[in-house]
């Protein structure tokens, strides 16, 4: 266990944590935010996925001082990323430099104070969602920002989308939008949210009592299962972009946990005729699911303070704590 | 230590005026500018308005908080916190084993710090250059202290026989020598009878004497061979010398008895060596070999090329007493510091390494508590040794002080480390570990501090809430949760402050809110936050008044929705079990004013009679009570307010709803009696 996980600190509460996308190739950088700092950091870490050398840790190629605790961090594309913030603020930057050592990150627009209050002053923008270039943006003003990387202006604006403060958005379609509050539509509040990749009408919520509420969406009101998953509040959770049987979830007890389906799908097509049954039914609405057929794995001992963040690129995995340190996983098991 | 320091705050009218000053959480000063005002002074105004005044925060600069220092302050909390676990899990059993590994993550980690101190300050645009370099020193010298504790009060040693760790020691950290005789023998230099001798090397006598004084016997051969005359005879017999010094090992095999008798032999061998003479011809050798016999002299003459008494003390014991015991070392630590210049030219580390070697750990503990790294040392050193059961040693000495001194010591290092790290804005949740573990005034602290954190955003908030609620603080849980929920008020977010005070049931608060919603809706005509109110749930029993709002917009819902008769139903009973205030009842009922017209029979006659006994109810009280007034308001709103037209408004919608509800009343009766009737004749017939 020990030489797959590497951890190093970064000096700052990591609030989000992301791979930066490559096309083909396993990415080997990685880009967080901080949080609760008085000035508050983007730093850009170089990870090689080097299998010799076992002893290589993550370094630093670049930093930027940020404005306000950092909320949510999302790649457009494989240079450009936008960030938002807790002064109501989205930002996009650019990763520049292609050397290995060095790189800068330059602001290339910034969209301010696009969430406010009507009595004057700042108010948190708390989640983004993109789909190509286009992003939304939510914030405590319960409100929905349209953005695009291209123009300075927002797009549009729906105020009053939610009478609570928004905390998680994710793109269902190109022109649906799923938000999630702070009250969110049961009792807990959904903290956060993801589709599945490739049946998108498919929603994984996570809820601050550490239950796991799967929702599909093609029917509206109850959820499918719920699961009771960590001791506390889900952080985040995603689907591994290439092999939707897996999902990782980390959450506010300092767990991370990788969730493997895959065994309960080759359990379905052993009993079942190949040609008629349709590869994608999605095990998630399975019933079987909830009888505790699943198996669950969890990544490193519990940490002693929340987990923020994590992100999955190939079979690495990322994550960024509140004791101040990012850890990457290497070859995590698929 | 008492020295006064002066700062000079940069504000033109403090310095006319005078300046006071004020402490406020977490360690800070609010200073501005004040004038003091008397009895006797002339009540005037001020002569210093209109002008700008500003108030000056001020607080200490705690270099510990460097941004590089703070990596130091997060692995250690884990480890401190892996330490504490491992005690709670030992049932009491024997973990000095494990201890002692938590004693070398610690410097392990302080080791970490170090480097990356220095890589910092070896950066020529390093702007923190001279505090990197500082704290540079600070850490060093507590790893070297460390160090030598862990030796000798954490490390169980078999027999008690300190010295290879003792050397060991050392040897870490003067690596002078060794790197000396590395350059040398890097150099070339065989062992030909020309010219090329190491010997000619300015420092090679030097050195092997500094590897010979350290114990590292084959590195002083391997030099000794480079010398021309390696070959010769009396080169050969120190040689074989120092190749057959017995070493002692824990797990050699042998008793300490055994070892001394095969130790005193070899350095008897040796010193009738020296007295035949053998030596003569080479005067370095035969000082060397002096020194391995353990010449008084000798050692004497080498006292500079030791540097230090601790290093003198160990290479002494190294060759005349290679078994000592460790609470002989206060005795031989005395004796050379006497060599040295006495107690007094001792700096502030050597006082502590004495007194280690003293077993005073008190005193220990009270000079550590002096160096400049804000309590850091202090704190994980005693705790570590508290939970060897090392400090136990001190209640025995203090018979004027109770069985729990020592926990008391320890507990007192562990406060003020963790309010140290509560004032940091990001660092207070380290903080908040270690006060869990101060078994007295750790949870009272938390709690008076943790309402000290300014709040910001939600999510920060959330993370607040959620460390109080860890540890069962709801009463803090609740303050927060008012806190959040009337900053969303004032900023005109009813349904967000409606939802913090739902988080903490707070039943207060959202009587309170509901009676806000109330009159908007009476203002405006319609709700606000609608998602939000059809939604609560069971969240709505909190409060009776949030309770008839959640009802209420169920009430219209379903008239929406066109189930009539559910609404009706619904609208009486909220009338009917007066959950209802008397101030909204006006409207209620002028709510029902549809659904008595509506064409089909909605409202039964009991029903009715409900409608009619409220309102003369209402009426009864008077009309100056607050009908169309203000919600929640005890106060009578007086009649000269409300102009003819409002007053003449209400009594055209009383004129309207008496007129419904005795239009609905006779419906009602008579479709109820025709019921009735063909249920009697149904009777009859049958009967």
């Amino acid at each position: 266990m020990e030489d797959k996980v590497h951890g190093v600190f970064v000096g700052e509460k990591v609030s989000k944590v992301r791979w930066k996308p490559e096309d083909l190739v396993e990415s080997d950088i990685f880009l967080t935010g901080s949080w609760d700092n008085e000035t508050n950091h983007l730093v850009l870490w170089l990870y090689p996925p080097n299998e010799d050398d076992a002893d290589i840790y993550p370094c630093t190629i670049g930093t930027h001082p940020y404005d306000g605790d950092i909320t949510e961090l999302k790649f457009i594309n494989s240079n450009m990323f936008v960030v938002s913030s807790t002064v109501g603020s989205v930002k996009l930057l650019k990763i520049d430099g292609k050397e290995p050592c060095l790189a800068a990150l330059k602001e290339v627009m910034s969209w301010d104070d696009i969430h406010f209050l009507s009595v004057g002053g700042h108010i948190p923008c708390t989640g983004l969602a993109v789909f190509e270039e286009d992003i939304v943006s939510v914030g405590e003003d319960g409100c929905l920002c349209l953005l695009t990387a291209r123009q300075k202006m927002p797009v549009r604006r729906i105020e009053g989308a939610d009478s609570c403060s928004l905390r998680c958005v994710c793109f269902l379609k190109h022109n649906e939008v799923l938000t999630g509050n702070l009250r969110g539509q049961m009792k807990t509040g959904a903290s956060c949210v993801t589709h599945h990749p490739t049946q998108r009408h498919m929603v994984l919520a996570g809820g601050e009592d550490g239950s796991l509420t799967v929702w599909d969406l093609r029917h509206h009101t109850f959820p499918v299962t719920l699961l009771s998953a960590h001791s506390d509040a889900v952080s985040e959770l995603q689907f591994h972009p290439d092999r939707p049987e897996h999902l990782f979830t980390c959450s506010t007890s300092g767990e991370i946990w990788h969730w493997n389906t895959s065994s309960m799908s080759r359990s379905a097509h052993l009993g079942t005729m190949p040609s008629e049954f349709p590869r994608d039914e999605n095990l998630w609405l399975n019933s079987d699911v909830a009888k505790h057929r699943l198996e669950v794995f969890t990544l490193m001992p519990q940490l002693h303070k929340p987990i923020n963040s994590l992100d999955v690129s190939k079979n690495r995995v990322v994550c960024g704590c509140d004791n101040e340190a990012v850890y990457v996983f290497k070859n995590v098991v698929l | 230590m008492n020295k006064e320091r002066t700062f000079v705050i940069p504000d033109e009218i403090c310095q006319r005026a005078g300046m006071s000053a004020v402490w406020f959480p977490s360690n800070k000063l609010g200073a501005h500018a004040y004038r003091h005002v008397t009895a006797h002074s002339q009540d005037k105004a001020s002569e210093f308005a209109p002008c700008k005044t500003l108030v000056h925060h001020i607080r200490f600069d705690v270099m510990l908080f460097h941004p590089i220092t703070r990596q130091l302050i997060n692995e250690s909390s884990g480890t401190f916190l892996a330490g504490q676990k491992l005690v709670a899990n030992s049932g009491g059993t024997d973990i000095r084993g494990e201890l002692l590994k938590v004693s070398r993550q610690y410097r392990a980690i302080v080791r970490a710090c170090l480097e990356n101190l220095q890589s910092e300050a070896s950066k020529n645009d390093s702007s923190s250059k001279e505090i990197c370099l500082e704290l540079a020193v600070i850490f060093y010298n507590i790893e070297f202290m460390w160090n030598l504790c862990e030796v000798l009060y954490v490390d169980v040693i078999p027999g008690d026989a300190v010295l290879p760790q003792l050397m060991d020691w050392i040897r870490l950290h003067s690596v002078h020598y060794e790197r000396q005789a590395q350059a040398i023998l890097n150099g070339e230099y065989g062992s030909s009878v020309l010219d090329n001798g190491a010997e000619n090397e300015p420092d090679y006598w030097n050195t092997v004497i500094g590897l010979v004084l350290q114990g590292r016997l084959d590195g002083a051969r391997a030099l000794l061979k480079l010398h021309s005359a390696s070959l010769s005879e009396p080169f050969k017999s120190v040689d074989y010398i120092m190749r057959t010094m017995p070493f002692y090992n824990v797990f050699g095999g042998i008793s300490l008895t055994e070892f001394n008798m095969r130790w005193k032999g070899w350095q008897n061998e040796a010193a009738c060596k020296l007295q035949a003479g053998t030596f003569a011809s080479r005067k370095e050798l035969e000082f060397i070999m002096k020194l391995m016999v353990g010449n008084a002299e000798a050692f004497l003459e080498v006292k500079d090329q030791c540097g230090t008494w601790y290093q003198f003390m160990a290479s002494w014991l190294l060759y005349t007493e290679p078994t000592v015991k460790s609470f002989d070392l206060s005795y031989h630590a005395h004796q050379c510091i006497a060599k040295f210049g006495g107690i007094s030219r001792l700096k502030h580390s050597d006082l502590i390494l004495v007194a280690l070697m003293e077993s005073d750990l008190h005193q220990v503990i009270r000079l550590i508590e002096q160096t400049s790294e804000n309590g850091w040392f202090a704190a994980h050193l005693t705790d570590l040794l508290h939970h060897c059961g090392c400090l136990k040693i001190l209640d025995n000495h203090q018979s004027s002080q109770t069985a729990s001194s020592a926990m008391d010591l320890r507990e007192q290092l562990l406060l003020d480390y963790g309010t140290l790290l509560m004032s940091h804005r990001s660092l207070w949740q380290v903080g908040i570990n270690y006060l869990d573990y101060c078994s007295a005034e750790g949870r009272a602290r938390i709690e008076a501090l943790l309402l000290t954190l300014p709040l910001g955003s939600e999510t920060r908030a959330l993370k607040i809430i959620q460390v109080a609620r860890e540890r069962d603080l709801h009463h803090i849980v609740a303050s927060i949760c008012k806190i959040m929920g009337m900053r969303s008020y004032q900023q005109h977010r009813l349904g967000n402050a409606l939802t913090w005070a739902l988080r903490s049931q707070d039943a207060g608060f959202a009587t309170y809110l509901a009676n806000k919603f109330l009159e908007l809706y009476n203002q405006e005509g319609k709700f606000h936050s609608l998602d939000l109110l059809d939604n609560l749930g069971s969240c709505m029993l909190v409060s009776d008044r949030l309770t008839f709002l959640g009802k209420y917009c169920e009430f219209h819902q379903l008239y929406q929705a066109g189930e009539f008769r559910d609404a009706a139903v619904l609208l009486v009973s909220l009338l009917a079990s007066r959950l209802a205030p008397k101030s909204f009842w006006m409207t209620l009922l002028t709510d029902a004013l549809p659904l008595l017209e509506s064409n089909d029979i909605v409202l039964t006659s009991e029903d009715t009679y409900e409608l009619l006994n409220a309102m003369e109810e209402l009426l009864g009280e008077g009309q100056n009570s607050d009908i169309g007034g203000t919600l929640g308001s005890d106060k009578l709103t007086t009649i000269q307010d409300q102009s003819l037209d409002a007053n003449s408004l209400v009594e055209e919608k009383v004129k309207l709803i008496r007129l419904a509800l005795a239009r609905n009343l006779a419906r009602s009766l008579n479709h109820e009696g025709c019921l009735m009737d063909s249920a009697q004749m149904n009777l009859c017939l049958r009967s």
